[in-house]
Parts: structure tokens; C-alpha cells; sequence
């Protein structure tokens, strides 16, 4: 069952894949003549000329678009026309950076979220309560680009305890990180804390505790199992929000990840780039949803996988 | 109130299990007061049923609730009275005592039994969580333990489903895990809160039978929450009729039915003439609303839709008192002339119950 | 940036500023760029984000210009004379070897100038310094080359500044990540995405240059590469906002980019000179500067510098008059020219900084003396497809802010693409102007100065468009260093010219 659900995912994953390729292709190309946007205003027309020979633009976009299908299917997803190596590679080469910080920040963001989200919840309207709710709904609202500014400022220019900026050891982590981890553990802790007071109020929480549950036993076994789907949910859209690249994080931060990449390849009219970078994150993407429709069927046993 | 401790019960023992005197819970929401229990006084004896009737809204839950310590607070609040079980006050015990009480002495079964179910876990784990934390048992035992509990209460093969989860129940099959888990450690007391109005009828008489046999079988209090006089009449040794968080009638389920000496149990059983009262489950409504519980009107609460309200019902709030034969008790100025009143509604209810 | 009066933190900011001196001496320079470069191709160094790092670091070629007077030397051509109209000789400096070891020879030039003019590559060097011409190049002995032109091609060693020579080991036919060069440094690493690393070759031709390594990484913004200047995380920022400038760490300097209205004269009102006139004696420059405008800005009369050949003194400054340009407007209208007919003034998203408001201020102006101007904002490549033959059919008339750098010192890279008929982006289509721009291209020397001047004469009767500034940059340059920004260090930022204290 658990194989052929995987089967059945995974075989529509890539029929999605597919479309989204051809209509990124397609939108790529919508966007106007590439010899216009890629050469300098300063070219002339035969230059222009040339370079659309040279690089098939003059071919019908069904020709066009049919090649680079097939060559994508022979894993040939064609050449950076700015930086001279394939686009896989320089998907491949940031990816992992994204991923990284995506995963860390996530993680860290549900643990913190975890925490304080049921303990604000266990007594609603308590100056705990209070102080989380106004301190989460802040930072869920904060935005990243201000608070990345404000945190170089802070940290590295006036406390001096961290480097401004770039990778490198376990210091270059805090800053982007902590930035991308406002929003999300913010937001998370909203969730949790709002699903965690209806959990609480539960007709099957107060049967527990008319079953006699310790309060403990109630809130980390009975409820917070409850608030952890929605948790579950909560970080999964975030994920994804991160692997599409926290764009901004990454540039401010000089962070090699594929946001920048991506932004940059767009800016550049670099094609191939931004067409692998999309089928990267997008399969990735698919790949996260399928893990989480798997955590959602372990967490909630009224999810069937069919 | 010495009169009704000496009433002579069928299968009762001596002293109340549980005591209730003066209960008042309060709602407090946004400077709004709402009085949901004003002054009620219950009590049930080992092996002895006792039907809780009144409509919706009228405060049998809650009443309940604030006895168990479920009360959400807030807004609930418990301003008055006290609950004494075995001869503690309950009010009086630390949280961690009281809950300690629930569920080990106290069994509490739900209306809704879906929801009263957390849907994330096995009935299994459910089941067994009570043996686990009441009576401290190791995995292997306190599963044993649910299983035999689990057929007890008639689920059909028991060694697959008891690590199904709730969803996978019927409804009636849920009311029996409630059940089940409720009966589970042997408490002295079950409260059951409208345990068949989920139900259908076929299920519904199911349970009640499985509910009675439990009771007989294991000599513990039984109080039935409910709306339905039917189901009253069917189960009840005794009866207790709310109205407005207050108690305006109670006594002997055949006296009381048969010649009731408040206006409002005579509403509830008039609403269902003759014959047709075996058939009309439910009760059928008297005209008018009950009381806004934030603004309870001077004098008896039930005045504004009472045939025979008069001047005093308006200005004086009527005493929960014997009357009659001394075998009941009633919160009513005129309850000597209706009971004078009606001599053939007794044999009406003889033939419904 | 930092807090006067914080003296604990003052403290911290200090050590940190020697750690920064400290690597300095450690002769490692860490510089600090908007953006990575996208190819250390050699022919792809006309791009600024590549020339930064790679020109005259990695790259050299025949002729350079000085960073401080603009005028020709000498690269790796000791010496060039024109041979006739036609032909131009180069000499060859001796003992210049490449990075791998191969030496410098006139195969390897030739190699090199028809590698950057393939049309099979999208050479930056050749669409924005080559269009049009044909080249004929030959190796007249080991040192010696000869370029022979179909036209006379006057400034040729001026063009040859910007093709980079490398060896002919370099593929012919396919853009490279780099090649080796003849600069005093090679490419020793480039993470994607993090850092490109130049160290010292030891082989170099000239004076061996005082920074050993060379450490480029790039932060989109500005407040936080000065924020790392001043950390001594890096040590030098050659561009950053005005507002990221401090006392301490900020230096002011012509960045070699100009500004002006480009006025879309063929599409009415603004194909009546009258209206085109109104607009430029609309505009308070004077007001501009220190208020939306860097105050080291200076108002322009040509799109390019003082400093390149054929500048004219002559071009009217035209001074703020909106009474005039009221009166000039009421004049058209009476002839009957559609005044109040819409006009779209379409500004580039994060075009420059500040450029919100310097846009803002403009409209205004422009709405003051009575035109019908609606503020548009467009991301950068709607801009330049506008900006582009063909032109949108049935457009409404269009005033765009351009910003240009010459720093070719010649004003061939921007009159003929801008104002000739068959320029590229040019709404301007007059025979007379065409045979000037025409005469100045090929001219030498003093004729070629006076031509340009006649051409610059020309397009202000023409009038296409209306001068506005030349700009200023900012660069941040920590303690450990001595750098003096140019005009040129836009494009190149040259480890050579960096000292150490
Ligand atoms: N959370 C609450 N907030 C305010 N009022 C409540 C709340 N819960 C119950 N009540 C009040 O208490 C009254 C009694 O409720 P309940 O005991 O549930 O009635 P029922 O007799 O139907 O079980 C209701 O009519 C309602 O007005
Ligand atoms: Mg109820």
C-alpha cells in the first residue's frame, strides 16, 4: 500500500514536473526576444541576428521547446549562457546551501515553536500568554530584509560578536538563520499556540481529565499530538517558502544559495539557470510534499493515504 | 431535606455516595454574569440510579462538571456549596487530589462519544492509559486488562480491534469504549451525560441495557444525565428535575411521574398525553423560553411561562420543600392544590413505565 | 554608522578595525562588490561585474588607459603607430609570459582579437566596443601585429585597451569560466555564489604589485559592504550609497556615469522642439543637487565626461526658467501642437539610488510648467526592450532617465548608437548629424576633436534630449589600504593600484 501510494505520487510528481518545465519554458520566452535582453543596448542588429542564430532562438518555440525537452530527459538541461558551465551544475553547487539553512531554520524554529506555542496556550490571556502572542505576531510580521539590516547593525557593527555577513564557520550561520527564523517561528508559534488552546478545549481533552490524566500527561501526550499535524503543516509551507529561496536572506547575507542564484539568472535573462533551477525546487518541492503527506498519515490515523 | 435521606430505595445501601448541597457555578464572561447553577442539592447512594431531567441549557452538564473539576475556568467558577464523596468535600481536596479522584473512583461517560475520543490514539492505548495511570500497571497487563474491559461491554473481537482508532467505530461502538473506559477501574460512581442522545433508538435501548446490567452487576451510583423522559422513566430509581440551575422537583420516579407537584414536571409530562407518551421519546417543549441564566427573573424562575403563576410566584423565590405524601420534594408556592389537582395523570405514567 | 559617544562599543569597532589592519598586513585585500562576476571570460571583461575583477588583475591588453589622466599607455604593445588610414602596427612588450607559462607572442594576440570578434560568442567586448567593422588581423613577425580595417578606424588602440589576451590553448568557439591571462594575478579559486580569490604571479611583466591575494565577494547592499569596511571584514567597497558614507571610511568620486532625460521625439508633443526646450529650461538642477541629487554631482551638457576628446564648452547650459518654458508651451499650443496630450514618464525600478525620488522631483517639475507627465515604474528589461528598435507601435510619448558611462575617453561608444539614424536606440534620423558622426569616427587628432564638437553642436539644435547630471560614486575604504577610486574603478578595480599601510 505504503509502495504503490509511493509509486502513484511520485509517477503524477513528474508529469507535473514536466508541464511546469514546458510553461516556465514557455513564460521564458514570453518575456521577449533573448538577444534583446541578454545583449548589451550597445549591439547592433546583426549582432542580435547572430546571436539568436547561434543559440536557436530563431527556431519555432515548438522546436525550441522540444529540444529542450528532449535534452532535459537525457539529463542535459543545457548550458548557463552567462557563466559558460552547465545550468545543472550551478543549481547543484547552491542547492545544498538553501537546503541547509532551510532545514536548520525550520527545525529550529518548530523546537522553539513547539515550546512556547502550549505553554502560551495552557493558560490563555496570562501575562506569558500575553507577551508570547505580542512577541510572535511581531515577528511573524517583521520584515526580513529590515530585520536583517537591523540584525548586521546590532551584532556585527555595534556589539561586534558576529561577522556582518558570508559563510564560514558556525558564526556566519547565527545571523541568517536567526533573520529567516523570526518569521517562521512567529508564525509557527501562532499556530501552535491557537490550535493548542482548541486541542485544550477539546471535548476529548476534558475526557481525558475526566479520566483522571495527569495535566502533563494531558498537554504533551493528548493535545500537543493534536497541534503537531498543524505544526506539520505550518513548517511544511514554510519549507517550501525557503527552499524557493529566501531570496532576500540570501542576498543580503552573500549566502551562495539557489534564491540568489535564481534572482540573479533572472535579472541576467539566464535562461537554462532559472529552467533548472525551478525543475531543482520543484522536485524538491514534490519530494517535501510526499514526505509530509507521509508524516500527516503517521500523526493522523484518519488519513488515509488513497 | 432529613425526609429525603430516609427514603427507602430498592437496591440502595445506607449512606449518600455523593452529597451535593448548594451548588452554585457562575459564568463570567466580558462583565456578563451567567448564573448556570444556583443552589442545587443532589445526592446518590451506592447501587441507586438517579435521572437528572431538564431541558437543554438547563444546567445538568455543568453541574457535573464543576463536581469532576472539568469546569473550564474561566470563565466557570464554582461561588458556592459543596460536594462531598465519601465523606470528603471535594472543593476542599488540592487539584492534584480531585484529579487523582476522577476516573478512579468517579467514571464520567459523554454524550458525544467521537469526540470525547481523542482521535489520534488506539482505543487500545486509550483503554489501557487508565489501568496505566490509576492502577500503575506495566504495558503488557494493563492491555490484558482492556481487553477483557473491552469485551465486557460487548465489542466483538477484541484482539484486532482494540488497536483500531475511534474513527473506525461505529457510534454505538464508541459508546462502548466510553463505557468501558469509564467502568474501567471499578469507580463507585458513574455519571453518564446524556449517553444515548447521539444514538438511535435501536442503540440507544443497548445501551441502556448494558448501562443497567453494569450497575447491577457492579453495585456502583449511577447518574443519568438526561433530556428524555423515556429514558428517565426506563433506568431512574429516583428522579431530580432542573430547571433555571436549580432543582424544582424530586423524588421517587413512579410518585413523581405519577402526580407531579410542580408546574414544570406537569408541563413536561402534559406535553405528552396519554398513550402517545410511550411513543414521544422526547420531550416536547413548553411554550415559552427558559430564563436568560444572565438575568434569572425575581421570585420562581419558571413565573414567565407558568399557567398558575400569581402575584407571590413574582416576588418570592419558592423553597425546594416535602410535599404530599412526603415521599417527594418541590420548589413551588401551590404545589398541595396540583397535586390535589391531577389524579389521573399517575395512571397514564404507570402504563409508560 | 557608528555611535559617537558609545565608547565601549567605539572600543570594539577599533579592535575590530585593526583586526582588518592586521590582515591587511597580512598583504591579503578583501573587496567587497555589489554583485559576483558573471564570467571571468576574457572577452567578457566589458561587463563591469567582470571587469571589476578581472581586468588589468587578470587581463591585460595591448594599450591601458591611466587611471588618473585618461590618456593611452603602453600594455602589452610597447609601441603603436598607425601605418596608414587603414593599418595599424603594435609592438610587442618583450618577456611577458601567460599564467601558464607560455609566452606572449603576436599568434596569441591574433588568437585573442578574432576569439573576442567570433560571432559564434557573445562577446561583451565586441557588442559593446566592435559593432560594426570589419577586422583583419596579422602576425607581421613573433612581435609585431597588424590591424587592417575597411574603415579607418582612428581610435583603434583605444578599443584594443579592452580586448583581453590570452594564449591559444583558450577553445576558439566556447565562452570560457576564465583563461589564463598576462596580469600580475591569477586565478587561484572561485567558489559560486562566495568568493573568487586572485593571487600574485610571480611572472608578472611589470612592477610587482604590493597585495599578495586578492579575496572579491559581493553583498547586494550597500549599508552592509560599508558595514563591512568598517568591521574590517573587507577593505575596500568600491560603490555604496550615499547614506551608508561615513566620515571616517568614505570617499567621494566621479563614478563616470551621466544622466539625462531621454525624450521620445518622435511621437507627439514632444516631436515639437519647443516642448523639448520647455523641458530642459524645466528642470532646477541646481535644486536637485543636495536634495535628491548627490551634492558632488555636477550638472552636464554632453553624456559623456569632460575629460574624453571632442568634449565642447560650447553646449548650452540651459539654466532653470520655467516662465520661458510656460511661454513656450502656450507658443506650441497655439500652433496647435497637443500639450495636454498624455506622456509617459517611465522610471526603472532600483535604477540607481535614490532614483525614487530624483524621478518624483522631476515629475513635478515637469507638471509645474504645465505638461501632462504620469510617473510609470518598470522593472529593468521592460526598460531596455522600450528603449530598443523597434519601438512600440502607437505608443504614447515617453521620457526615460538613462544613465550611461563612457570611460573610453571617446565619445564613439556614445554618440552614433544614441543620435545616428541607424543607432540601435536612437529616435534620431538626420542625414547632416549622421554625416558628422560619420566624419568624427574616422577622423585623427585635432579633426577628430573639432568634429565631435560639431556633432555635439549638432545635437543640441536637434535637441533629442535633455543633459542632466554627471554622477558620483562612493567607495569605502578601511584603514589598512591607500586606494584612490576613479572614474575607471567601476569597471575595474585593479589590485595593483591598492598600497598598504
Ligand atoms: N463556557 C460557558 N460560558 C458561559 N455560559 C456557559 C458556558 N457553559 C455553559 N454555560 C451556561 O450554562 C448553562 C447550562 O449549561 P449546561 O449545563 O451545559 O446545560 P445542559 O443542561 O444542557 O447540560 C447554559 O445554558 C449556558 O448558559
Ligand atoms: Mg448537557
Amino acid at each position: 500500500m505504503l509502495a504503490e501510494f509511493l509509486f502513484r505520487r511520485v509517477f503524477y510528481s513528474c508529469i507535473a514536473l514536466l508541464g511546469l518545465v514546458v510553461a516556465v519554458f514557455l513564460l521564458a520566452r514570453l518575456t521577449g526576444d533573448p538577444s534583446v535582453l541578454y545583449l548589451p543596448d550597445t549591439a547592433t542588429a546583426v549582432m542580435r541576428e547572430q546571436f539568436r542564430e547561434a543559440h536557436g532562438y530563431n527556431d519555432p518555440i515548438v522546436v525550441q521547446l522540444g529540444r529542450y525537452v528532449w535534452n532535459a530527459l537525457h539529463l542535459d538541461f543545457g548550458m548557463s549562457l552567462r557563466q559558460n558551465v552547465p545550468a545543472m551544475d550551478a543549481v547543484l553547487q547552491a542547492f545544498p546551501w538553501t537546503l541547509r539553512l532551510a532545514g536548520v531554520t525550520v527545525l529550529l524554529a518548530m523546537i522553539v515553536a513547539m515550546t512556547i506555542g502550549p505553554l502560551a496556550a495552557y493558560r490563555p490571556g496570562s501575562i506569558f500568554d500575553r507577551i508570547a502572542s505580542v512577541l510572535s505576531l511581531a515577528a511573524a510580521s517583521t520584515p526580513d530584509f529590515w530585520l536583517a539590516i537591523l540584525g548586521i547593525l546590532v551584532f556585527a557593527v555595534h556589539l561586534g560578536v558576529l561577522p556582518t555577513s558570508g559563510t564560514g564557520g558556525f558564526a556566519y550561520w547565527i545571523l541568517p538563520i536567526g533573520v529567516l527564523m523570526f518569521k517562521i517561528t512567529g508564525t509557527t508559534t501562532q499556530v501552535v499556540r491557537g490550535s493548542m488552546i482548541s486541542s485544550l478545549a477539546s471535548p476529548y481533552v476534558k475526557a481525558a481529565r475526566a479520566k483522571g490524566m495527569p495535566e502533563n500527561r494531558i498537554i504533551f501526550l493528548h493535545a500537543l499530538r493534536n497541534s503537531v499535524i498543524s505544526a506539520v503543516t505550518v513548517a511544511g509551507d514554510q519549507t517550501r517558502g525557503l527552499i524557493n529561496g529566501a531570496v532576500i536572506v540570501e542576498s543580503v547575507f552573500g549566502w551562495p544559495g539557489v534564491g540568489k542564484l535564481m534572482i540573479d539568472a533572472i535579472t541576467q535573462r539566464d535562461f537554462a539557470v532559472v529552467q533548472a533551477a525551478v525543475l531543482v525546487t520543484a522536485a524538491c518541492i514534490f519530494l517535501l510534499n510526499i514526505i509530509l503527506d507521509l508524516i500527516y498519515a503517521a500523526l493522523d490515523p484518519r488519513i488515509d493515504l488513497h | 431535606m432529613t425526609r429525603w435521606k430516609e427514603f427507602d430505595v430498592k437496591r440502595g445501601s445506607s449512606g449518600p455516595l455523593l452529597q451535593v448541597q448548594g451548588l452554585e457555578v457562575e459564568f463570567r464572561t466580558g462583565g456578563r454574569v451567567v448564573h448556570a447553577v444556583n443552589g442545587i442539592d443532589i445526592d446518590v447512594r451506592r447501587g441507586e440510579t438517579v435521572a437528572v431531567l431538564g431541558e437543554s441549557g438547563s444546567g445538568k452538564s455543568i453541574t457535573f462538571e464543576a463536581i469532576l473539576g472539568t469546569l473550564d475556568s474561566p470563565p466557570g467558577h464554582v461561588t458556592g456549596g459543596r460536594a462531598e464523596f465519601e465523606g470528603q468535600n471535594l472543593f476542599d481536596l488540592s487539584p492534584r487530589r480531585r484529579r487523582a479522584i476522577c476516573g478512579d473512583r468517579i467514571g464520567m461517560i459523554f454524550q458525544d462519544p467521537l469526540s470525547a475520543l481523542n482521535p489520534v490514539y488506539t482505543v487500545g492505548w486509550q483503554m489501557a492509559e487508565m489501568y496505566r495511570v490509576h492502577r500503575h500497571l506495566g504495558r503488557a497487563e494493563a492491555r490484558r486488562q482492556s481487553m477483557d474491559m473491552l469485551a465486557r461491554v460487548g465489542i466483538p473481537d477484541v484482539q484486532r480491534r482494540i488497536d483500531n482508532y475511534p474513527h473506525e467505530f461505529s457510534g454505538g461502538m464508541r459508546q462502548r469504549l466510553v463505557i468501558a473506559m469509564a467502568l474501567a477501574v471499578d469507580p463507585a460512581l458513574v455519571i453518564a451525560d446524556e449517553p444515548t442522545t447521539a444514538l438511535d433508538v435501536t442503540v440507544e435501548a443497548q445501551i441502556l441495557a448494558l448501562l443497567r446490567d453494569l450497575q447491577r452487576e457492579r453495585g456502583m451510583g449511577l447518574i443519568l444525565i438526561t433530556h428524555s423522559m423515556a429514558v428517565a422513566a426506563e433506568i431512574a430509581d429516583r428522579i431530580c428535575v432542573m430547571y433555571a440551575g436549580q432543582v424544582v422537583e424530586r423524588g421517587d420516579v413512579r410518585t413523581l411521574f405519577g402526580s407531579p407537584a410542580h408546574p414544570y414536571t406537569a408541563g413536561l409530562l402534559h406535553s405528552l398525553p396519554g398513550v402517545a407518551a410511550a411513543r414521544h421519546r422526547r420531550l416536547t417543549p413548553i411554550p415559552g423560553q427558559p430564563p436568560d441564566l444572565a438575568h434569572i427573573p425575581p421570585g420562581c424562575p419558571f413565573h414567565p411561562r407558568c399557567p398558575r403563576a400569581e402575584a407571590r410566584c413574582r416576588a418570592e423565590p419558592p423553597a425546594l420543600r416535602p410535599v404530599g405524601d412526603g415521599q417527594r420534594e418541590a420548589a413551588c408556592h401551590f404545589a398541595e392544590e396540583l397535586l390535589a389537582a391531577a389524579p389521573t395523570a399517575q395512571q397514564d405514567e404507570g402504563h409508560a413505565r | 554608522m557608528r555611535q559617537p559617544g558609545t565608547k565601549v562599543l567605539a572600543g570594539v569597532a577599533v579592535t575590530l578595525a585593526l583586526a582588518g589592519t592586521v590582515n591587511a598586513q597580512e598583504t591579503d585585500v578583501t573587496i567587497v562588490l555589489a554583485s559576483e562576476p558573471v564570467s571571468l571570460d576574457p572577452c567578457m571583461t566589458a561587463a563591469n561585474d567582470n571587469g571589476r575583477v578581472a581586468l588589468g588583475n587578470i587581463f591585460n591588453g595591448l594599450t591601458a588607459r591611466n587611471p588618473e589622466t585618461g590618456a593611452l599607455e603602453p600594455a602589452l604593445a610597447s609601441s603603436w603607430t598607425q601605418l596608414d588610414g587603414n593599418k595599424w602596427e603594435f609592438d610587442l612588450r618583450d618577456g611577458v609570459t601567460f599564467h601558464d607559462g607560455s609566452p606572449l607572442d603576436a599568434e596569441a594576440v591574433k588568437y585573442s582579437i578574432e576569439r573576442t570578434l567570433n560571432e559564434n560568442l557573445t562577446c561583451e567586448t565586441r557588442t559593446k566596443f566592435f559593432a560594426g567593422g570589419e577586422y583583419a588581423v596579422e602576425a607581421a613577425d613573433a612581435d609585431t601585429i597588424v590591424i587592417t580595417t575597411d574603415a579607418t578606424d582612428p581610435i583603434l588602440p583605444l578599443k584594443m585597451a579592452n580586448v583581453m589576451i590570452h594564449p591559444t590553448s583558450v577553445p576558439f568557439d566556447e565562452l570560457q569560466r576564465t583563461a589564463p591571462g598576462t596580469g600580475p594575478y591569477v586565478l587561484d579559486d572561485w567558489a559560486a555564489g562566495q568568493r573568487v580569490l586572485l593571487t600574485r604571479y610571480d611572472g608578472y611583466w611589470g612592477e610587482t604589485p604590493e597585495v599578495a591575494t586578492g579575496k572579491f565577494i559581493w553583498r547586494s547592499e550597500s549599508s552592509v559592504r560599508a558595514a563591512m569596511v568598517t568591521q574590517g571584514e573587507a577593505d575596500l567597497a568600491p560603490s555604496i550609497a550615499v547614506q551608508d558614507v561615513t566620515e571616517e571610511y568614505g570617499v567621494a568620486y566621479p563614478n563616470a556615469e551621466s544622466t539625462r532625460l531621454n525624450l521620445d521625439m518622435l511621437t507627439p508633443p514632444l516631436d515639437d522642439r519647443r516642448i523639448r526646450e520647455a523641458i530642459a529650461l524645466a528642470i532646477d538642477r541646481d535644486a536637485m543637487l543636495g536634495t535628491v541629487m548627490s551634492s558632488g554631482a555636477e550638472k552636464a551638457t554632453q553624456l559623456y565626461h569632460p575629460t574624453t576628446i571632442g568634449w565642447s564648452d560650447e553646449v548650452t547650459m540651459w539654466e532653470y526658467d520655467p516662465e520661458r518654458a510656460r511661454a513656450l508651451l502656450d507658443e506650441a499650443k497655439a500652433d496647435g501642437v497637443p500639450i495636454d496630450a498624455p506622456i509617459q514618464f517611465i522610471g526603472r525600478i532600483g535604477h540607481f539610488p535614490g532614483a525614487k525620488d530624483f524621478h518624483e522631483v522631476i515629475a513635478i517639475m515637469l507638471s509645474d510648467v504645465g505638461l501632462n507627465v504620469e510617473l510609470e515604474w518598470v522593472e529593468a528589461a521592460v526598460k531596455n526592450r522600450l528603449q530598443v528598435k523597434p519601438f512600440e507601435e502607437g505608443r504614447r510619448a515617453q521620457i526615460f532617465v538613462d544613465q550611461h558611462d563612457n570611460t573610453s575617453g571617446d565619445p564613439v561608444f556614445t554618440l552614433p548608437s544614441r543620435y545616428g539614424s541607424e543607432g540601435a536606440q536612437s529616435k534620431v534620423a538626420d542625414p547632416e548629424l549622421d554625416q558628422l558622426l560619420k566624419e568624427a569616427a574616422g577622423a585623427t587628432g585635432e579633426a577628430r576633436v573639432d568634429a565631435w564638437k560639431a556633432a555635439a553642436a549638432k545635437i543640441e539644435e536637434i535637441l533629442p534630449d535633455t543633459m542632466l547630471f554627471h554622477m558620483v560614486g562612493y567607495a569605502a575604504i578601511g584603514d589598512g589600504i591607500e586606494y584612490t577610486p576613479t572614474m575607471f574603478t567601476n569597471s575595474s578595480v585593479q589590485l595593483a593600484d591598492i598600497s598598504l599601510k
